[in-house]
């Protein structure tokens, strides 16, 4: 028989006291030395087993018994500081909050931003389609006007194919220009209207 | 008897020092036994019971009457343990020239032979600490303090089939360290 399933039938036998497996164990050793051997180790090394299986005398049990009544009446004593631990809950539910609240904005200010952005463009683009004039007010002339060079770029952005990262740098750019083209605009309609008001008032004088 | 102790664990379930410390007076040796097993020192093991029961105590609410109470003492006295044995330093190699020569009767089949608690402590971390943690845990609850394969699958979590193997690893490795101790001890005499 198979040497290594009798030394498993050993330690049944030895450390589990399992007696069913005696006679195959017996009559395997009888003329194995190797598992013989094996037999007489376990066998000493339960017995060394067995003195430290011996109960270790536990000295003064009611001495521990006191001690530890004691320390559960110090612990039951001591006031439990749930304020503390109100107040911490309270500032860690504020902070969660905040934190939610601001990626939220976050989001949905990104997405609003993109989207007013790009409908804007394709706005002015389509403006700009319909009339051939270079004095109308669009976007692409006053890009031209405000950027120059920069009309190449302009181009590629109306082609729908925002992949790149000079996409958004480059519309930002044409916002604060149309802005202050505007604002240009603007502040010369009213120096004009001023001015033909002026001259109406002369022509009335 | 089990009625008694029901009684008793239910009272102190609900708050009843009285009957806490009886069921201290009643299991505090086991407790014992148990950390002093895995510590290998009387004050240390001490220690690891008096806060093991003071953990009792606080999550006594927490105990689930449908597990057996000695399982779940066990359990908590083992982790309390274990985290006492990591905050103690390992004092080098154990020695034991002062008794090897009972250990040679023992191991000589001498039956009078007995070990007092200083070198039972010893021998056990002489040989324990061979092992390790899992295989330590498994042997000291299945095969000194005499749980069945399911309590000490309950205590530590662990598969039936983890146990067999660790408790096999364990004996194994115990049988070659202390033939390793014995034939030292021959040789330098």
């Amino acid at each position: 028989m198979n040497c290594e399933l009798i030394k498993k039938k050993i330690d049944q036998l030895v450390f589990e006291k399992n007696k069913l497996t005696r006679s195959e164990v017996s009559g395997h050793i009888e003329s194995c030395n190797s598992c013989k051997e094996y037999y007489r180790e376990s066998m000493a090394a339960n017995r060394i087993i067995g003195v430290m299986q011996k109960e270790p005398c536990l000295h003064d049990p009611a001495g521990l018994t006191n001690n530890i009544l004691t320390v559960i009446d110090e612990v039951e004593q001591t006031p439990k500081s749930t304020k503390i631990n109100n107040n911490g809950k309270i500032i860690r539910l504020i902070r969660r909050t905040l934190a939610a609240a601001s990626v939220s904005l976050m989001i949905i200010f990104g997405i609003e931003q993109y989207i007013i952005f790009d409908k804007i463009i394709k706005l002015e683009d389509a403006a700009s389609n319909i009339s051939n004039d270079p004095g109308n007010i669009s976007i692409r002339n006053l890009v031209h006007f405000n950027t120059g060079n920069q009309i190449e770029f302009y181009k590629q952005l109306t082609t729908d194919k925002p992949n790149n990262q000079n996409h958004i740098k480059l519309r930002t750019r044409i916002m604060v220009a149309r802005i202050s083209s505007i604002t240009i605009s603007e502040m010369d309609n009213f120096r004009v209207s001023q001015l033909r008001k002026a001259i109406a008032a002369m022509n009335g004088n | 008897m089990q009625l008694e102790s029901n009684i008793i664990l239910d009272k102190a379930r609900k708050g009843d020092k009285k009957a806490f410390g009886s069921l201290v007076i009643q299991h505090q040796q086991y407790a014992f036994n148990l950390a002093f097993r895995i510590v290998c020192n009387e004050d240390d093991a001490r220690d690891v019971v008096q806060e093991s029961f003071i953990k009792i105590w606080k999550n006594m609410k927490l105990y689930n009457p449908n597990m057996k109470f000695t399982t779940w003492m066990y359990k908590i006295v083992t982790n309390t343990a274990i985290d006492q044995l990591r905050t103690i330093k390992k004092a080098g190699l154990v020695n034991i020239d002062d008794f090897h020569e009972k250990l040679e009767n023992i191991y000589a089949d001498n039956p009078e032979t007995q070990l007092n608690n200083r070198e039972t402590g010893r021998l056990i971390r002489m040989i324990s600490d061979t092992l390790s943690e899992k295989q330590k845990l498994v042997f000291v609850l299945k095969d000194l303090q005499g749980l069945s394969s399911y309590e000490v699958s309950a205590v530590l979590d662990l598969p039936s089939t983890s146990i067999k193997s660790n408790l096999y690893h364990a004996r194994k490795t115990i049988k070659k360290e202390l033939l390793k101790i014995l034939s030292y001890e021959r040789s330098n005499r």
